[in-house]
């Protein structure tokens, strides 16, 4: 009987077990290159963006520029609730898509580009306003006061973006964490044009919150 | 030789019929062109009718800032301003006015609210006034603003219905530092 050399008695060996010898081998060259350890996608992470910085998406480029608590709403007849407040959001939104947008659609859960936690709104926020139903913000033209102003595609507008928020929430100084959120086109027919989906927040902006009008005292009636 | 007159017959008819399988694919009009719509074009001073609307064009003119009625329209951009007399044929309806530049089209504006001309139409009772349109500069600019085209209709995606289309040179339109728009009113006719 013949005696199996070296090479033979390595052929004899079952593939699967040189693709296993394989793979330990490589998972013990990455141990010490760091190829175990846990580690947060890039992608997954929202940029920090500054006060003032344009944010720029497919659906609407957005630039936030102030937060302010106020008792006082800019339209100027609308009441505050006992224990609400309005934060006030001044912001410069431009339209960039090929048509006239609603502004409605800014400060929305369901279709928002603004939101007032951390880039929750949008993606299914659950905070709501005094009368218990889904908080949205209420866009206002900062140069004439219009109530959900159209947004002409490419034009820069100023908006106040107004939200009803719990006096308990925020106090002036504290910091507020913005989300803007973007949509990407996914689909265009002769009947709805091009439609935007896929809401994924781009950017958080983080504003020190300033403390807005108050109301006048009334007068104490004459005796 | 039969056979071979025979086969070149086939091939010459297959030639003639791919032919005229590909001259009618590229002849086929788009979807778009199906269900598009029936587009007439209305001039300065002339009256043109589509299926529910009448339109007189009168004037078109730019400006940086439009007033009216205690209103001031402040914008970034700049104000087109369409003047004339616009009425419905049939009944009730609220006229949808957009101006396509390029591939953007902007909406006749809301801000200057009952000031211009958008609300409702009673039939037999046209109404004179203004269309506005808010429009960055930018659309000023380019070949596309020598062509731009104002649309009235009777919805924003007019499908398989009339429309009144109105062509616009931008570029030569008379630009206004401050306008004030003119009224709207109903027009006995």
């Amino acid at each position: 009987m013949a005696r199996l050399t070296l090479g033979h008695r390595l052929a004899r060996i079952h593939p699967f077990v040189w693709i296993g010898a394989a793979a330990a081998l490589a998972g013990l060259v990455a141990w010490p290159l760091g190829g175990w350890d846990t580690v947060e996608l890039e992608s997954t992470k929202i940029p920090e963006v500054a006060v003032g910085e344009l944010v720029e998406g497919h659906q609407f480029s957005l630039r936030i520029q102030s937060a302010e608590l106020t008792d006082v709403h800019p339209n100027g007849f609308s009441e505050d609730a006992a224990g609400w407040t309005w934060l006030v959001l001044g912001l410069e939104v431009t339209n960039e898509t090929d048509l006239t947008e609603f502004s409605s659609r800014l400060g929305g859960s369901y279709d928002g580009a603004v939101s007032i936690d951390a880039g929750v709104a949008g993606l299914g926020t659950t905070a709501v306003d005094a009368d218990g139903r889904e908080l949205r913000g209420e866009p206002y033209l900062v140069s004439d006061g219009t109530y959900l102003p159209d947004l002409q595609p490419d034009l820069p507008t100023s908006l106040l973006l107004v939200f009803q928020v719990p006096e308990t929430t925020w106090s002036a100084g504290d910091e507020l964490q913005i989300g803007i959120i973007d949509r990407t086109p996914y689909e265009s027919t002769l009947g709805t044009g091009i439609r935007y989906g896929f809401p994924a927040p781009v950017a958080i902006v983080k504003i020190r919150v300033a403390q807005g009008a108050t109301p006048a005292p009334t007068a104490e009636p004459a005796p | 030789m039969s056979r071979r007159r025979t086969g070149l017959t086939a091939i010459l008819l297959t030639g003639v019929l791919l032919a005229v399988a590909f001259t009618l694919r590229l002849t086929q009009p788009s979807d778009e062109e199906l269900q598009g719509p029936f587009v007439t074009f209305a001039r300065f001073g002339e009256q043109v009718e589509g299926r529910n609307l009448t339109w007189i064009a009168e004037d078109a003119y730019l400006a940086d800032r439009v007033t009216a009625l205690g209103w001031s329209g402040e914008t970034d951009g700049v104000w087109l301003v369409v003047t004339g007399t616009i009425g419905s044929k049939l009944g009730v309806t609220s006229p949808d006015v957009s101006l396509r530049i390029g591939d953007r089209r902007y909406m006749a504006s809301d801000r200057p609210d009952a000031a211009a001309l958008g609300g409702s139409l009673r039939a037999g009772l046209p109404q004179s006034g203004a269309f506005v349109f808010e429009l960055p500069r930018s659309a000023l600019e380019g070949p596309d603003a020598r062509s731009a085209t104002a649309r009235f209709a009777t919805g924003f995606r007019v499908r398989l219905d009339s429309a009144i289309d109105m062509v616009l040179d931008l570029t030569a339109l008379e630009h206004r530092s401050t306008a004030a728009l003119p009224p709207p009113g109903e027009v006995i006719p």
